[in-house]
């Protein structure tokens, strides 16, 4: 297959890369030239260019600075409370304690505290009898044993003769 | 023109040495000079955490994490790269730790609509830009934060480097420790992926533009 001049061009040059070498200006002049002139011809390069710019000017408008002025309020203010130096050992500990290396550990440690206390105070003892007796003496009529269903709890009804 | 190259090789040897000077000030503690510091950085620092994290207050965040940091370490600056470019370095690698990657997945899944409640749609008659014009353009900036969020992080702080920075190939490569050639290819595979997003919305557009004239 014969291939023009001019396609042979378009092959080596339809390159999106390039354009947007273009719009960085990172081209040399001789490159700059030849991708210039070939723009010339194509148009679907320019109209990629052309996108490519628009995005570019959405971006930097997206990006403008006037837009986080209310974001960088008191910024400065806080970055330099937090990168002065300490006037004395009071803030010294305070803001060792403050640290977070400090802080997360004895957070942690005092919330395992605080479940197990929590768990000791709260938590059902086993089922135990309230007395054992081991004799009686007396004069009765009747005993029953009984034993409830779900908890297994022993009852001893005694009825004593008066 | 020798004059001229004269006049410029002075200019940055007078630069270098008064960023010496200021970074030896700030290496010795010197409150007033990280103040200076703050103030001269902070917008630009902002700019570049929130075109990657795309949320206020992450940005705001890791602007502060990112001064904490170089108060702590500016001795360990060694002046092999400009100040700057070390600044800039320590906020990409803020914003790219994974801890805070993950978190942000999760923020986005979770928050689809944040995109448009951050724009700020001026009110009407509030410009002299006519009223379609305008919303085309807002309308184009939504489309294109949402288009944005979908490239990776690498790619868009490449992207977000060059176009909001206006940092050249070079100082992004050393940003972010790469080869000029990568930072090309993202750029450019960035791009395609915008325009591949958008390239609906944009040819409708030009469509309209074309009609109207």
């Amino acid at each position: 297959m014969i291939m023009t001049k001019q396609t042979a061009y378009q092959k080596n040059i339809c390159n999106g890369e390039r354009l947007s070498q273009l719009v960085d200006g990172e081209l040399t002049e001789a490159e700059k030239n030849q991708i210039e002139y070939h723009l010339t011809h194509c148009k679907n390069c320019r109209i990629e260019l052309n996108r490519i710019r628009s995005l570019a000017n959405t971006c930097q408008s997206m990006m403008d600075e006037s837009r986080f002025q209310k974001d960088l309020a008191g910024l400065e203010g806080r970055i330099m409370s937090r990168i002065k130096r300490p006037k004395d050992w009071r803030e010294i500990v305070w803001r060792f304690i403050r640290a977070r290396k400090v802080l997360i550990p004895i957070s942690a440690m005092g919330t395992i505290l605080a479940i197990l206390v929590t768990f000791q105070t709260f938590s059902t003892s086993p089922i135990s009898p309230s007395a054992v007796i081991t004799s009686m003496t007396g004069d009765f009529s009747s005993v029953i044993i009984m034993e409830t269903p779900e908890l297994h709890q022993t009852i001893i009804w005694i009825k004593e003769n008066t | 023109m020798i004059f001229l190259k004269i006049l410029v090789s002075n200019i940055q040897k007078h630069t270098t040495r008064d960023e010496s000077d200021f970074i030896a000030r700030l290496i010795a503690g010197d409150e007033d000079a990280f103040r200076q510091l703050v103030r001269q950085y902070q917008d630009r620092l902002f700019k570049v955490a929130y075109g990657i994290t795309l949320d206020r207050e992450e940005a705001r965040d890791i602007v502060q994490e990112v001064f904490l940091k170089v108060f702590k370490n500016i001795s360990r600056f060694k002046g092999n790269a400009k100040l700057s470019t070390w600044l800039h370095r320590i906020t990409v690698n803020q914003c790219l730790n994974w801890q805070r990657r993950w978190k942000r997945r999760l923020k986005w899944h979770h928050r689809p609509l944040q995109t448009e409640k951050n724009i700020d749609y001026p009110e009407l008659g509030s410009t002299d830009v006519a009223p379609d014009a305008l919303y085309s353009e807002k309308e184009l900036e939504r489309l294109f934060q949402k288009q944005l969020k979908g490239l990776s992080e690498t790619t868009r702080s490449v992207y977000l480097l060059r176009e909001s920075e206006g940092l050249s190939y070079d100082e992004i490569a050393e940003i972010l420790g790469i080869k000029k050639g990568t930072v090309s290819s993202r750029l450019f595979n960035a791009r395609k992926q915008l325009l591949n997003g958008l390239a609906p919305y944009l040819e409708s557009r030009e469509k309209k533009r074309v009609d109207n004239d």
